[in-house]
């Protein structure tokens, strides 16, 4: 068993509007899983149907070897899940709910709930209606984090977090990878999937447009240049294969090159000769930027 | 920069002087779209308010001639009324019964003036505290809306619906040929509660960070007012209790009975004070926060909230416990006025014949109970329908979704709730026929009726589990539509009101699952209806369930 998750062609429809259209999801059994997409792209969508909230429309998904709407429950036991936005109940207090989700999936581990709780600053004493937004997502993930499950689905849990307890989020997550859990991160903060992730799918429009590990991802991007050279810059640099947007003044050239093709641009330009030289390794934001704007926006916008 | 710091210096002290001009016309900016906010989502609330209370009371104002067509009849209520305590500690202290307006003001005055309290106060709590809570409200105190405005618009509307309310009810109760000095008052008398309630809400959404609280805050401040009339307006060392309350100074103003307009200044200034004391309160705490902490809970959770039915009886209990107790006072009360109501049937063909038409029983106090029973099961049923939307509200908030995600099965959620609707109709009906029995044996001085009063009240549970059924399957087969399930009971509750009155055909009336049933006490038990009955709902409640199992949570 190597997959913990997988989805294939994954469609549901919601009246006239299409969430999710033939996403593919592949989650091994082990690792961190990046899962971005701007909002509305389907990231919840495809999360409650691994629950078993949603039945597909067409597709198929396994979780954890066995099929999410059929064997829900007793999947759930080995699983603990995060929603984007957490309701508590109000006349419940937060430690009574940690301990209410903990004992329905099965029993929670008492030292780490404990630490878990002075981590995370959670007084636990107050009542659902009391917390703000930030406090409640804590109460779901102590809860979380205490269970002892094999797969960790978390829909955007630090949204509401301050620095301090994303970090805080971060070691945990980080703390979860010698345990050999799996963890299905849906998240927009970049920095935070740069940290945590083995591997991410980016979701648009309610298919998956990109997946695999942050280098491959960065290979398929495109690097920034900007060049002064000795000489003047030859006229057909500008068409050569993998390189785009191109602007030439004097000696000067700035350009955008698919980064496969980053070499072939350097070994011309050496042998011109160079002065000065500026290359922008692509960022995850850009990766990121690249996929959430849609195809008729300017590029230049994103160097 | 010295110049800035010269004490005394004019132009700063200027700009500081316009700045908290600036600050103090603003106040209330942001008033007049807070209106029109309020007035869009309450397009259905209000006028189902306002209708509900005036159609009542221009309507028991219309019956008068037809109950009590002659003069004898007329005289002879005042002398009964008078003397029972029941009834004065439930409806007031009558003034003039002879006419159809002071038997309005009598029968509706304090009835109706409840009804306008919980309105107002309702309204208030919703605009101002509950949207706080929810946190829409942050969103538009950061716009152009300045720190009371939301309450100022709240005080404004319900005001205005009050208003309102105060217009149709005069005008109606004038186009019933009453006298229109009396219609005014009683108009008046009501705006009255309505503004005091409105204040004493305004000053509650200031205490407790929760709407909840806040409400229940307001709610019992409605009910010793209630209490403090009742007890003063049948306790003769004790009638000075009657002038603390809001609703006893709606009475005393004595519509239809030489009105004394001054008790009206009365909730003005009560009103007022406490609408300006609220203000206050509101300009002394943070946005958000209350005046006082909200109570910490337990830091860890009793065994007993360990499964899905653990927390649906977390949930559940304080709204079941709540239901009993109400229930069992409304019958107790109902119970205790029993005998002093045939008082004043005997001697009244039409109102016998009414009530025979409705109960159909064969005495007449088998006959009011067998009518007034359903009345109270049609109320008990909202409980039931109240458990069962329960498993709505908690999928609309998406709490559902942490339970299902974890090992809980549809079944057992749904289980969960579905067993409290359930159990709801048999512990409620129960407890409204111990109660109603027991309070008229202890009145009456016979116990003869008890377990009687209990068996007819125990064979309408059946007829309530239609409704928990309708309720299940609405949930599991057509969600969004779960409210249509107060439209079904409403509708049946009234058709079972006016139906017996307006002499509609009896297909029509039984339309409502609670005609249904054997006419207890004072007919026989037959069981097939029952057994009918039962069989539907539990079939509707196999539908939902069946649905909820299979469709889209969320």
């Amino acid at each position: 068993m190597t997959a913990a998750i997988t989805a294939s062609h994954l469609t549901k429809s919601f009246g006239t509007t299409k969430a999710l259209d033939r996403l593919d999801l592949e989650v091994a059994t082990g690792e961190v899983h990046g899962f971005l997409g701007p909002n509305g792209s389907g990231k919840s969508t495809t999360i409650r149907i691994l629950l078993g909230l949603l039945h597909p429309d067409a597709g198929a998904a396994t979780l954890l070897g066995g099929d999410p709407w059929r064997d829900a429950a007793g999947l759930h036991r080995r699983l603990a899940y995060v929603p984007g936005d957490v309701n508590l109940w109000p006349s419940l207090s937060g430690g009574e709910v940690i301990d209410l989700l903990g004992r329905l999936r099965g029993g929670l581990d008492e030292r780490r709930r404990k630490s878990l709780l002075d981590r995370f600053d959670l007084d636990p004493r107050k009542k659902g209606r009391a917390y703000s937004k930030g406090n409640r997502q804590k109460v779901a993930l102590v809860a979380a984090l205490a269970s002892d499950v094999e797969l960790l689905i978390l829909d955007e849990p630090t949204a509401g977090l301050d620095p301090l307890m994303e970090s805080v989020f971060r070691d945990c997550i980080q703390e979860e990878r010698p345990l050999g859990r799996t963890v299905l991160l849906s998240s927009h903060i970049l920095t935070e999937v740069e940290h945590l992730c083995d591997r991410v799918t980016i979701i648009k429009d309610g298919h998956a447009v990109e997946t695999g590990t942050l280098k491959e991802l960065r290979h398929l991007t495109r690097t920034h240049v900007e060049a002064e050279l000795t000489g003047p810059v030859p006229a057909d640099l500008v068409t050569l294969i993998g390189v785009h947007d191109a602007v030439v003044a004097g000696r000067k050239l700035t350009c955008e090159v698919d980064t496969a093709h980053l070499g072939g641009l350097l070994g011309r330009l050496t042998a011109v000769g160079v002065s000065t030289l500026l290359s922008a390794p692509p960022t995850l934001e850009e990766l990121f930027l690249r996929h959430y704007a849609t195809a008729a926006a300017p590029r230049e916008g994103l160097a | 920069m010295s110049r800035l710091t010269t004490p005394g210096d004019t132009s700063l002290r200027g700009s500081v002087e316009g700045a908290t001009a600036v600050v103090s016309s603003g106040t209330l900016t942001g008033l007049w779209p807070m209106i029109r906010l309020a007035l869009r989502r309450d397009r259905v609330w209000w006028p189902a308010w306002i209708a509900l209370i005036s159609v009542q009371v221009v309507a028991t104002a219309g019956a008068f001639e037809s109950l009590f067509p002659t003069v004898q009849s007329r005289q002879g209520l005042g002398p009964t009324m008078g003397r029972n305590t029941s009834l004065r500690a439930m409806y007031g202290p009558p003034f003039d019964l002879t006419s159809a307006g002071g038997f309005t003001a009598w029968r509706m005055g304090g009835f109706a003036a409840v009804f306008v309290a919980l309105m107002s106060l309702l309204a208030v709590i919703r605009h101002t505290r509950a949207e706080e809570e929810a946190g829409r409200l942050e969103l538009l105190r950061s716009g152009v809306v300045s720190r009371h405005a939301p309450l100022a618009a709240a005080l404004i509307v319900t005001i205005g619906a009050n208003v309102l309310l105060a217009v149709i009810v005069t005008v109606g109760l004038i186009s019933e040929n009453v006298p229109g000095a009396g219609a005014v008052a009683l108009g008046l008398g009501f705006l009255g509660c309505g503004i005091v309630f409105a204040g004493v809400s305004a000053v509650t959404a200031q205490i407790s960070e929760n709407a909840r609280p806040a409400r229940g805050l307001a709610a019992a401040v409605l009910g010793l007012a209630f209490l403090l009339r009742a007890v003063g307006d049948s306790t003769e060392s004790a009638t000075w209790m009657s002038w603390l309350s809001p609703i006893g100074w709606t009475q005393q103003t004595r519509p239809f009975a030489h009105e004394r307009w001054w008790v009206l200044l009365i909730p003005l200034v009560v009103g007022t004070a406490l609408i300006v004391l609220g203000a206050s309160l509101e300009g002394r705490r943070d946005f958000g926060s209350g005046l006082r902490p909200s109570p910490l809970g337990p830091e860890r959770a009793t065994s007993a909230l360990s499964t899905a039915a653990g927390l649906a009886w977390r949930l559940q209990r304080g709204s079941l416990l709540a239901w009993t107790i109400g229930v069992a006072i409304f019958a107790g009360a109902i119970g205790s006025v029993a005998n002093g109501v045939l008082d004043i049937f005997k001697g009244n063909p039409q109102l016998e014949e009414i009530f025979r038409r409705i109960g159909g029983g064969q005495s007449l106090i088998d006959a009011f109970f067998a009518a007034v029973l359903p009345v109270m099961a049609t109320v008990a049923t909202i409980h039931s329908v109240q458990a069962m939307l329960r498993l709505r509200s908690e999928e609309t908030e998406t709490r559902v979704e942490q339970v299902l995600g974890t090992a809980v099965t549809r079944t057992r959620l749904l289980g969960s709730h579905l067993a409290h609707a359930v159990a709801s109709p048999p512990i409620l009906m129960t407890a409204a026929g111990l109660s109603a029995g027991g309070a008229y044996a202890v009145s009456a001085h016979d116990v003869s009726k008890v377990w009687a009063v209990l068996g007819g009240a125990l064979v309408l549970v059946p007829a309530m589990w239609i409704f928990t059924g309708l309720t299940m399957a609405l949930i599991g087969m057509a969600p969004e539509q779960s409210v249509l399930a107060w439209g079904a009971l409403i509708a049946c509750g009234v058709l079972g009101q006016l139906g017996p009155i307006l002499q509609l055909p009896e297909k029509v009336l039984q339309i409502s699952p609670f005609a249904n049933v054997p006419k207890l006490p004072g007919h026989e038990l037959e069981l097939l209806p029952l057994a009918i009955l039962t069989l539907i709902a539990v079939l509707l409640t196999a539908l939902g369930a069946n649905g909820f199992r299979r469709r889209d949570i969320g």
